[in-house]
């Protein structure tokens, strides 16, 4: 892995001074300070909301005509779509799992696992068969297409339920304090017609949405830079981005967003999801997700104008960043430098640089995602035994993990990876593996002290 | 006429608060503990809306039950009411549309919009078996509110009881079930001394607090109120206005819309001053506000009482209002955006929020 757009000199010098998991941290060292502008994580469109809404202001300074379009797409966003025929936002279904973007994207912040009797709000499951389309994507899995609609409009049978159950799984830190992480399994039930025996299925929690525009400003020649498939630098960790195919430029490029970077715009983002969770189509999706099994519709065509697409996609480009709150407090600054010498940087990359944009507030910005969008090797343990693209079951794109810290009250719960089994940000890392068991078994290594300052920094950010 | 008369009444003292806004004096609050004590009022009086909302969902479902029971018109006319009086609290509640009542789904499973009427007529005529069960898995769009709405008033606002067949009040029963648990959810979510997240809110600055500080948990209730301040004139009014169509009206089968936007201002307005029903807490954001700024605090409560009175101003129902009162109504809508800048702007800056 080759960090070149990362952590600065200050944080190098600390992780050559403390070489050792176990090293005092340095919460008592003066000299530690928070690098300038620490606290702007997305450049100078930083908001500085500390509410339930942290995730949902636009970019400081957006104005004019991007501000009235955010505005505009902020309404498509929270849009409850309907059956047709209706006057109002009708084109709901027929399949569906949710009726609008904000039911999964609640704050524009992540979802949660259902308890109860709860529905699947926010947990979604991609389904496919064995091989690869035309582009190099997941193969439709027959009747069921590429995503399990968990629910239909009256008339129409939701195409399976899925159970989940929870194994515990005890373990230990070294210094003898006991955790335990449930595992997820999946059993299909009630399909509505028999489910192909090959098929493979992929739970997907719903992400937050701020801060893709600055994602989408990172130089494709800054993921190439960030690049080392062959880990070539002996450090265990061998990113590579997702190649994916994108249906407006009709060529194959680096993905970006997604759990599994398979999606290479924002705007193919929100479409794709337009038609797969809510049957809403669009002049870039104009088919139904039911298109070609047995429960078919005959209309197809845009229900969602261009114009609103293009909205909706600038709404989720120009989302901010929420400002970090405290980034210059003692245990923080020690959790940083315990971050970086357990080696969860080499992924979690702390600083990018943005390119060229159209909007200014994106453009050229020194931004503090902690991810480098690339793929990496989880391990068997968060493995989805599913294929996208390029990536193979066991690669997940690193999540990026600015704003993580506010995630509880925006979303009103601390569950984490892309199936959401992670119920703590201490369990995210303990089901780290693959890339990411060395700063797994790293971070069980740690003191008390040390883990505590270590998610005093990631609830700092 | 009435509205241009209110207005000339109350113009001379909403010019005193123009110019002042732009030279608000940036006074951050400097003792906590008073912040601390606005902020435990607004937990209490959160408490009390929320234990009133599940009172009125609790007599809802109980004339639900006489009407199922003996479905004649007087049942009806009951449940008409008690559904009416249920809307007040939860309107009342924009100020508090943070927490559990949006990250549990409490807000989409009580009052989604629109309401999906293609959807519920196949659920209604159709062969789905109707069991507690179902109502959860339910899309929100055919629950809550509004579906119960459509069913006690009818599509057209004129509902006879017979109307109502036995899976018609089978449906309203269950819907009805699962809006009263709702309510108990969310008055859960606020009840002290649980663990729960209005201990939480309560607990601003505390250790295990969601909330880092009580300037966090104050902002949220003033972004809370702003939001509902903009949604108001600048979507529900607006898109009414501008389409004249009855069904952007939230509450269109009921022609109850009216009343709850004069809920939802008076339910910002209340909590600005600290108040709910019988509650009165005894510190309040305008308490706040006042020392830090006197002239923004009267500015705040005079818009407050303007908007409340150009909303009891205007004439009839919003069905028949968006056609013939439309100049009242962008008044209104004008008047209602001024204090939207005086919550969202002007009171975080002199609160130093």
């Amino acid at each position: 892995m080759k960090h070149l757009i990362m952590s600065g000199l200050l944080l190098t010098a600390f992780m050559a001074c403390h070489p050792a998991t176990d090293a005092p941290a340095p919460e008592t060292n003066p000299t530690i300070t928070a690098e300038t502008n620490e606290a702007l994580s997305g450049g100078v469109g930083t908001s500085f909301d500390a509410t339930s809404k942290a995730y949902t202001f636009p970019l400081v300074g957006l104005s004019g005509t991007l501000l009235a379009q955010h505005q505009a797409g902020d309404a498509v966003f929270e849009a409850t779509f309907v059956a047709p025929p209706a006057q109002i936002n009708a084109g709901l279904g027929p399949l569906f799992n949710n009726t609008s973007c904000r039911s999964c994207h609640t704050n524009d912040g992540r979802a949660r696992v259902p308890v109860g009797d709860e529905p699947f709000n926010g947990l979604l499951f991609r389904i496919s068969g064995p091989g690869q389309d035309a582009h190099g994507g997941p193969l439709a899995a027959p009747g069921f297409g590429l995503q399990v609609q968990t629910r239909a409009v009256f008339g129409t049978v939701p195409e399976m339920d899925i159970r989940i159950d929870y194994e515990e799984l005890a373990g230990t830190f070294a210094d003898g304090e006991a955790y335990s992480l449930r595992k997820p399994t999946y059993t299909p039930k009630n399909a509505y017609i028999p489910l192909p025996t090959d098929a493979m299925l992929s739970p997907r929690i719903a992400n937050p949405n701020f801060g893709l525009g600055l994602l989408a400003a990172i130089p494709d020649a800054t993921l190439t830079q960030l690049t080392d498939e062959t880990d070539a630098n002996g450090d265990g960790i061998s990113g590579r981005p997702n190649w994916v195919w994108d249906y407006e430029a009709n060529q194959r490029t680096i993905g970006r967003f997604g759990w599994k970077a398979s999606q290479p715009t924002l705007r193919q983002q929100a479409a794709a999801a337009l038609e797969g969770d809510v049957g809403i189509t669009t002049l870039l999706f104009p088919n139904e997700s039911s298109l070609g099994q047995p429960q078919d519709v005959p209309t197809h065509g845009a229900e969602l104008s261009d114009q609103a697409l293009d909205e909706l996609t600038v709404y989720l480009q120009t989302l901010a960043v929420p400002a970090r709150r405290t980034p210059a407090d003692k245990p923080v600054l020690a959790g940083k430098v315990l971050f970086a010498q357990a080696g969860c940087t080499g992924c979690h990359v702390p600083k990018l640089q943005t390119g060229p944009s159209t909007v200014p507030q994106l453009a050229n910005q020194t931004i503090r995602p902690y991810t480098d969008l690339l793929l990496h090797d989880m391990g068997d343990g968060l493995s989805d035994g599913r294929p996208d693209y390029v990536a193979t079951p066991r690669e997940w794109r690193t999540a990026p993990l600015w704003g993580i810290g506010l995630n509880r009250l925006v979303s009103g719960h601390t569950q984490f990876l892309h199936d959401g089994r992670a119920r703590s940000l201490t369990e995210a890392i303990l089901w780290h593996g693959g890339e990411g068991e060395k700063s797994r078994n790293a971070f069980r290594a740690m003191t008390k002290t040390n883990r505590t300052a270590l998610l005093a920094f990631l609830g700092s950010l | 006429m009435y509205t241009r008369i209110l207005l000339a009444v109350f113009v001379g003292s909403l010019l005193a608060c123009q110019p002042e806004r732009d030279q608000i004096e940036i006074r951050p609050y400097p003792v906590n503990t008073k912040q601390q004590r606005v902020v435990m009022g607004l937990a209490e009086l959160e408490t009390a809306i929320t234990a009133d909302w599940a009172t009125q969902t609790a007599m809802l479902l109980a004339t639900v039950g006489t009407l199922r029971t003996t479905p004649n018109d007087a049942n009806l006319l009951a449940a008409q009411t008690a559904w009416k009086q249920a809307r007040g609290p939860w309107e009342s509640n924009e100020g508090f549309g943070f927490g559990p009542v949006a990250t549990d789904g409490i807000d989409a499973s009580s009052d989604d919009w629109p309401f999906d009427q293609t959807s519920f007529d196949r659920l209604q005529t159709g062969q789905t078996t109707l069991n507690a069960a179902l109502i959860p898995q339910l899309a929100t769009s055919v629950k809550g509110f509004h579906a119960i709405e459509y069913l006690l008033f009818g599509p057209t606002g004129v509902r006879k009881a017979a109307e109502l067949n036995a899976r018609s009040l089978q449906l309203l029963g269950l819907l009805a079930a699962d809006l009263n648990t709702q309510a108990t959810r969310l008055r859960a979510a606020w009840t002290r001394g649980t663990g729960s997240f209005g201990d939480s809110f309560a607990g601003a600055g505390s250790a295990g607090s969601a909330y880092k500080n009580t300037a966090a948990a104050l902002a949220e209730v003033v972004g809370a109120m702003g939001d509902i301040l903009d949604e108001l004139p600048n979507a529900k009014l607006e898109d009414a206005l501008t389409n004249q169509r009855t069904d952007y009206n939230e509450s269109q089968f009921s022609d109850h819309s009216l009343i709850d936007y004069r809920s939802n201002v008076r339910g910002v307005c209340s909590v600005y001053i600290g108040t709910y029903g019988t509650v009165t807490t005894a510190n309040s954001l305008s308490d706040l506000v006042k020392a830090a700024n006197p002239a923004l605090d009267e500015c705040v409560r005079t818009q407050c009482r303007l908007c409340i009175a150009l909303l009891d101003l205007v004439p009839g129902t919003l069905n028949t209002a968006i056609f013939s009162q439309k100049t009242q109504l962008r008044d209104l809508q004008t008047e209602l955006n001024k204090l939207q800048i005086l919550i969202a702007t002007d009171v975080p800056v002199v609160l130093g929020l």
